[in-house]
């Protein structure tokens, strides 16, 4: 099978717009850059993925078929692939098979969503509510906050994680955004603003949260023995995907507390790698951090740290920027913003970035970063989507 | 229409009325509305769910519906405000894992405040609905057991 390599991509930056512009916009914009970036033509390109989690916040239905017309796509195999959150991932999932079955040479990955800027933020909660299980936990009023906070409560009780260590992610992806042009909400903030921000669902507050952004993404997938070189910039291939679900009642699982399902993808996507030990492997990561403590339960999950451990190493500094194994360079969904249908793609953009040095943060430290690894999920860690990056 | 002609918005209100059914989930809602917690039990294994799950994991086969206690225990908690959809209702709600006895599963429901603050470990029951909801989950509202108190 041929190696799916990254050859660039771009993000349209991630915020609540209010000056009138519309997908349409974004996805134009940000295909023609990914495409520089990329250094091909559209003509190169011989098949197209698109990713948008719901025609019901942007008030499109077959948004793939339109965005592609007006990215200027005719001819081509276009679809359209959905999984929560975690659609962008879903779709370089889909690209990657494409390359690898010898499908398709050139694959476009676009992603986009029109999530939070143009509705009611008590209209958005409702419509995100009905993410789980609609009738038996979203209409009982059931919110994304309350299962992310149960489970974290259950990893709180289990390991005795407390809100201190859940506060420290929110400042420290809240301040990676700090230089980051296409986040949300860069911040210096403290532990204790976190701490002081209004109570969302206990544990979590306000400043733990994610927040709902607008956005797009794109990024070209392409067959190795194709693609054209790049002078002066290393190559950088997607060297393992993986994906698993879970229930999706989080009452359903026997380990509530944890993302199961996760380690599933992880371990396909590091065996497919041929990673052993990613805990010592890994030089970077992008991770799901819908709410902070769920980014410590992906580090446990993405067997980056013992189970019940992310919070100590976090602490010390080892995902710090500086770190042994910086997490969420990018900010995460907490600094950089939550766009469904975007938010894996960026974050292999981010990483292929970072791994071919050219990162608009470049990480300090030996610069020598081979590995990264991309995880998103949908739901409560109940489509999980892992993608492990290596540099050639 | 906005009267703003340099805004680049148009402020409008859709509306949709949906024709809601359940299923073979029915019963489930039928008990909650009448107080009752309608599981679901492999006619194999015996092995319970509340929530109900319509076919047994283990078996592959659809699961018989029977009714539990309504008794069950926290696992877990959370606390914060609340907007009840398709209500007016916003306040600040307690919810729980609870894990009915006799079921292997649990689910996410609202923990009615009493005169005790709930904890993890604390034994609860269904209780009767006392008011009308406009979705049937909703009457999945847990209060502390005082008896086992």
């Amino acid at each position: 099978m041929p190696d799916a390599v990254v050859l660039g991509g771009s993000v349209h930056p991630f915020a609540r717009y209010k000056d009138g512009s519309t997908p349409r916009d974004w996805t134009r914009r940000v295909v023609a850059q990914a495409l520089a970036d990329a250094r091909i033509s559209l003509a190169d390109v011989d098949a197209m993925v698109f990713a948008m989690e719901s025609d019901h916040l942007a008030l499109q239905l077959s948004p793939g078929a339109l965005l592609a017309d007006e990215a200027g796509i005719i001819g081509i195999p276009v679809h359209r692939v959905e999984a929560g959150g975690a659609s962008g991932a879903a779709a370089v999932r889909a690209a990657y098979a494409q390359v690898r079955a010898g499908l398709a040479r050139c694959v476009l990955v676009i992603g986009v969503e029109h999530a939070a800027s143009h509705l009611r933020g008590r209209d958005v909660a409702f419509l995100y509510g009905l993410s789980f299980d609609a009738d038996i936990e979203g209409f009982a009023g059931v919110t994304a906050a309350n299962l992310y906070a149960l489970s974290m409560a259950l990893h709180m009780q289990r390991y005795g994680t407390n809100e201190d260590d859940i506060a420290a992610v929110s400042v420290k992806n809240h301040g990676n955004a700090i230089g980051n042009p296409w986040a949300h909400l860069p911040m210096d903030i403290s532990i204790d603003d976190v701490l002081r921000s209004p109570v969302v669902s206990t544990p979590y507050k306000r400043l733990d949260c994610s927040p709902l952004s607008d956005g797009a993404a794109a990024l070209v997938i392409a067959d190795a023995r194709w693609a054209p070189a790049t002078p002066g910039r290393p190559r950088v291939r997607i060297a393992g995907s993986g994906c698993a679900n879970d229930h999706v009642r989080l009452g359903d699982r026997s380990e509530p507390h944890r993302f199961s399902a996760k380690s599933k993808a992880a371990r396909a996507a590091y065996e497919a790698a041929g990673v052993r030990d990613p805990a010592r492997s890994m030089d970077v990561a992008e991770v799901y951090d819908a709410f902070a403590g769920a980014e410590l339960q992906a580090i446990e999950d993405l067997l980056l740290a013992a189970p019940g451990q992310a919070a100590r190493e976090l602490r010390a500094g080892r995902f710090s920027a500086g770190g042994s194994l910086p997490v969420n360079l990018s900010g995460g969904l907490i600094g950089q913003g939550g766009v469904p249908g975007a938010t894996g793609i960026a974050q292999v953009v981010t990483l292929e970035r970072i791994l071919s040095g050219r990162y608009h943060r470049q990480p300090a430290g030996d610069g020598d970063f081979r590995w990264g690894v991309a995880d998103a999920h949908g739901g409560i860690g109940t489509v999980c989507f892992v993608h492990v990056l290596e540099r050639t | 229409m906005n009267d703003n002609s340099n805004s680049p918005y148009e402020s409008f209100e859709l509306t949709f009325r949906y024709e809601h059914a359940y299923g073979e989930l029915l019963p489930y809602f039928q008990g909650l509305r009448d107080g009752r917690a309608v599981a679901a039990r492999c006619p194999v294994c015996a092995r319970t769910w509340f929530p109900p799950r319509l076919s047994c994991r283990v078996d592959c086969i659809a699961t018989e519906f029977v009714t539990l206690s309504g008794a069950g225990i926290v696992l877990a908690l959370t606390q914060g405000p609340t907007k009840l959809p398709l209500t007016d209702t916003q306040a600040e709600m307690v919810w729980g894992l609870v894990r009915l006895h006799g079921a292997e599963n649990s689910i996410v429901a609202r923990i009615r405040p009493g005169a005790t603050t709930p904890v993890p470990g604390a034994e609860v029951a269904l209780v009767m609905p006392d008011a009308d909801a406009p979705h049937p989950a909703q009457y999945a509202v847990f209060t502390m057991d005082q008896s086992k108190q």
